[in-house]
């Protein structure tokens, strides 16, 4: 009788787990509060290449050793251009590039631009001697409790550097 | 003391306790002698045929004793027995095997010279301890003798909990971390931290095997999950801990056995169909407003005509997918015929098919919005065939001797087809329009094996194992051309019960690996293992081995990861990596109602395979790799499980991984190795009441701290809890209600892969 009624108690209450919690939440998530963000604005200078996307991306590693973290979509032609790239978890992200790649010949890609503090300076250069780019060492970006939303995070884009 | 119960369709009355179950079974053979003296004329004889009550398959091997005299006998690989002589008489006749709980059948009443025949059904044990595992040592024993930590999911398990496919059976039990990318797409299957994820099942370091064969894709390496027929599986066994010494290459973090039913003698079919849909997701995330579905569709007859006995399985496996482009369909055909053709002769043969159809698995788009995919990634798909076929001859021909040999055959072709509806490159990132790439992996195999029962106290298993993999596939830009490897191995395990409490076992196994145009490589994997028995129900276990894995053709020769954009140098001249293995652990039973099993592992990983990320040139931003033999590893932890039983009405299960998995390379980054959990807690139980059953399957997994390719991007620790409640309407028949992700966790296994939130299925059963 005893091992009925420990049964018949044993049973309700796994029934009211199965229940309860298999009932209706619905509640929507608010995402904002737990991702950070990155934003500024890229100035692009010389002519736009006829082919090929640009798109600014940020970087959990620095020469890149895999995808980027995010990107922005496919930029159009323009002269300037307010970024802002969401959903960043919290974390150390190596460097934030402006940069063209041809859909075509994804191994072709080049940066036009890194973020290094400075507006006026895309941080690529040439080597004279190689004729191959080289980059200055990228700002990187802490995302924490301590600032989830990183702003004003500008940089230059020049297709100099595009072929 | 063995609980002895009465059981067969003559005598139901509860027995009482009788003698020990004879825990070599296998050997115990013909050992029933007819009394001889010159009463044999007016001796009777006792006739037999002993099934499992359930499965409702014959029993070989079960001990069948007159109590208070010397006659008894074992049965033949058709569940038969005859025990001639029997002086007329009451006596009272004790079936028992391992894994079953005994039975004991009284009041059987022989007259002079009668011809007694009954059926008998012996029940399995419901108790872990007392499960048959053949896998430890390639032989029956119970888990207590096992020198090895051995998990089981059997067929009632894997009915009561919510499993519709393979990963999700293995995915709640101790020890074992499955990360998944898509609804049929299995990217690793890890014991103890062994494996890595690669994706494509590269880096896999668990052994899958199908009633005792390799099931490993001859591209990757990684397991062919998708081919086991879940319908089919008599139970599942996981042996912890290296285990090359028997089954060579891959058994480093442990071997996964699936064990196939036997054709039932009774002709039995079963139908099987359920339908459900997963709940939208939260409100901030949702990528559309129509709940996908899912459902399945299953069909399975088995019978016997003369000395064939068969099976035939047909099921199928829909779902329209919980995020952007994950939808599949699945196929499987399986069909087993045995061939009893001589008493302790048969031949088996199992010929199975899958066929499935799914959308690419992607990565997330964003954080954001973590159930749509990139417009680039929206037109791609995979399409896979496997085809299986096994032969299968085994035979007793004396009380001390079984031999048998197998040859199998797999094809595993997949398809991936990129880009289908862009012609003009309109959507930006896009492969080129109808980029498609092929693999055609064949696998050839050979296993041969001579168990030797040299005395009561000592057993010897030799072995011969031969394998054949060959892969075409193209584009060669992208795949990895046309490959072969041969491997040939002998093996030898030595069993000595030293006293009657300790067990000795001994192996070692010679591999021969050939890369056909390539390099060659000799590898000896040897182990030992200590069982103490503090006591019927009690044990204590010490294993020490090495084991390796060969590298894989598409670690030797892969070119391009095609939607992360990866490119990789070859290397033909990967050496083989290798772990030196040690565990040291316990088993103890609590009468009838609790059993802990604990476990302390350490395991030394050497010239490990691991991808490399190499300097890239000026300007390159697509990411560059090499597959080397770079790290060296420690994963070291302990594992604690319970079961606690109520009868048969209520178990209760918990374990508990601690895992320390660190990188000891000379040139490291950190010190962190990618997807280890280092805590990990699964737990759960299941109540049967009059004629329903409630089953709840719980884990969690603590937060991977470092991943391979995304960064920043880890999952997160999550718990996840699934119910199934059955009720039985008539006999045979079923309905079912499950609620998988109760708690509609958001959580991933892998980064960048969204799993599936609380999803409902409602199901039906009917057996005639």
């Amino acid at each position: 009788m005893q091992r009925r009624f420990l049964l018949a108690i044993l049973l309700l209450a796994a029934l009211s787990v199965f229940l309860v919690g298999c009932g209706g939440d619905d509640n929507p998530v608010t995402p904002t509060q737990q991702y950070g963000s990155v934003s500024g604005t890229v100035t692009f200078v010389g002519n736009w290449p006829a082919t090929g996307e640009v798109q600014i991306s940020i970087w959990p590693s620095w020469p890149p050793a895999g995808p980027p973290s995010a990107a922005t979509l496919p930029i159009a032609s323009t002269a300037t251009y307010n970024y802002k790239i969401e959903g960043l978890n919290r974390g150390t992200y190596k460097a934030i590039t402006a940069g063209w790649r041809d859909p075509a010949n994804p191994a072709g890609a080049r940066v036009l631009g890194i973020y290094i503090n400075d507006p006026n300076n895309s941080g690529v250069s040439i080597d004279t001697g190689t004729g191959r780019p080289i980059y200055a060492t990228p700002v990187a970006i802490e995302i924490s409790d301590a600032k989830m939303d990183h702003t004003g995070l500008n940089l230059k884009a020049d297709f100099a550097f595009a072929p | 003391m063995t609980k002895v119960i009465a059981m067969t369709k003559v005598f139901t009355k509860p027995g009482a306790i009788a003698g020990v179950v004879l825990l070599s079974s296998l050997w115990c053979g013909a050992w029933a002698q007819p009394a001889g003296n010159g009463t044999a004329a007016r001796a009777g004889e006792i006739h037999g045929r002993v099934l499992d009550a359930e499965k409702q398959v014959p029993l070989a091997w079960v001990n069948v004793v007159v109590e208070g005299t010397s006659l008894g006998t074992a049965t033949g690989t058709d569940g038969s027995f005859v025990i001639s002589g029997v002086p007329e008489g009451e006596y009272r006749l004790i079936l028992s095997r391992l894994g079953y709980e005994a039975l004991a059948v009284p009041n059987l009443v022989l007259a002079a010279g009668q011809r007694l025949a009954r059926e008998f059904y012996l029940r399995e044990s419901y108790l872990e301890g007392d499960e048959i595992t053949v896998t430890a040592a390639r032989k029956e024993q119970t888990a207590h003798m096992a020198p090895a930590s051995v998990a089981t999911l059997d067929a009632l398990q894997i009915r009561q909990r919510n499993v519709t496919t393979f990963d999700q059976a293995l995915a709640s039990t101790q020890g074992i971390s499955v990360f998944r990318s898509a609804g049929t797409t299995v990217q690793s299957v890890s014991i103890r931290g062994s494996s890595d994820v690669a994706g494509g099942g590269v880096g896999n370091r668990v052994l899958l095997l199908i009633d005792g064969r390799p099931a490993l894709t001859s591209d990757s390496g990684g397991a062919l999950w998708s081919l086991v027929p879940l319908n089919f599986v008599d139970r599942i066994e996981i042996v912890k801990g290296a285990f090359s010494s028997l089954y060579g290459s891959t058994a480093m973090g442990g071997v996964v056995n699936v064990i196939t039913r036997r054709p039932n003698y009774a002709r039995k079919t079963h139908v099987e169909a359920s339908y459900g849909f997963y709940e939208l997701p939260p409100a901030g995330l949702r990528h559309t407003d129509t709940p996908g579905t899912l459902s399945a569709l299953a069909f399975n007859h088995s019978g016997r005509y003369k000395r064939v006995s068969y099976l035939l399985n047909l099921s199928r496996k829909q779902s329209d997918g919980f995020r952007e482009r994950s939808a599949y369909e699945f196929y499987d055909l399986y069909s087993k015929l045995l061939v009893d053709f001589r008493q302790n002769r048969n031949f088996e043969v199992s010929v199975g098919g899958t066929l499935s159809k799914n959308d690419y698995p992607h990565t997330w788009l964003s954080n954001l919005q973590p159930f749509r995919v990139a417009p680039h990634f929206q037109d791609n798909r995979q399409v896979k065939r496997a085809l299986n076929a096994d032969f299968y001859y085994w035979a007793v021909p004396t009380a001390r001797v079984k031999y048998g040999s197998r040859f199998y055959f797999y094809r595993n072709a997949a398809r991936s087809y990129f880009n289908e509806n862009d012609p003009f490159q309109q959507i930006p990132r896009n492969e080129p329009y109808g980029l498609h790439t092929i693999v055609d992996a064949d696998k050839f195999g050979n296993l041969t094996q001579v168990d030797w029962q040299v005395s009561e106290s000592h057993d010897l298993i030799l072995g011969l194992d031969a394998q054949i993999d060959h892969v075409v596939s193209s584009p060669d830009s992208i795949m990895y051309g046309d490959q072969q490897v041969n491997n040939f191995a002998v093996y030898a395990q030595d069993e000595v019960r030293v006293t009657p409490r300790l067990t000795l076992t001994t192996g070692a196994r010679l591999d021969y690996n050939i890369l056909v145009g390539g390099k060659r490589q000799n590898q000896v994997s040897p182990k030992i293992g200590l069982v103490y028995h503090l006591s019927e129900h009690a044990s204590l276990r010490g294993l020490a081995g090495q084991a390796f894995r060969a590298p894989s053709i598409a670690e030797r020769f892969f070119r391009k990861e095609i939607s992360g954009g990866t490119s990789f140098v070859p290397n033909p001249n990967l050496q083989a990596e290798r772990v030196n293995s040690f565990e040291v652990g316990g088993r103890s039973q609590f009468g009838t109602w609790l059993d802990i099993d604990l476990a302390l592992f350490h395991y030394r990983y050497r010239d490990m395979i691991y991808w490399v990320s190499l300097p890239q040139q000026p300007g390159q931003f697509e990411p560059l790799f090499q597959v080397r033999n770079l790290n060296r590893a420690l994963m070291q932890g302990v594992e604690v499980g319970a079961n606690f039983y109520l009868q048969r009405r209520l178990r209760l299960r918990a374990g508990y991984t601690y895992l320390d998995a660190v990188d000891r390379s000379a040139d490291r980054t950190d010190d962190l190795l990618a997807y280890r959990v280092r805590h990990a807690l699964t737990f759960g139980g299941t109540l049967s009441w009059k004629k329903y059953e409630l089953n709840l399957d719980g884990r969690y997994n603590g937060r991977v701290e470092e991943v391979f390719l995304y960064p920043n991007d880890e999952p997160k620790a999550y718990w996840l809890l699934n119910t199934k409640l059955v009720a039985g309407l008539m006999k045979g028949a079923s309905v079912s209600l499950s609620c998988n992700n109760l708690l509609n966790s958001q959580y991933e296994e892998l980064a960048r892969y969204r799993m599936p939130g609380r999803h409902w299925i409602a199901g039906m059963s009917y057996e005639f």
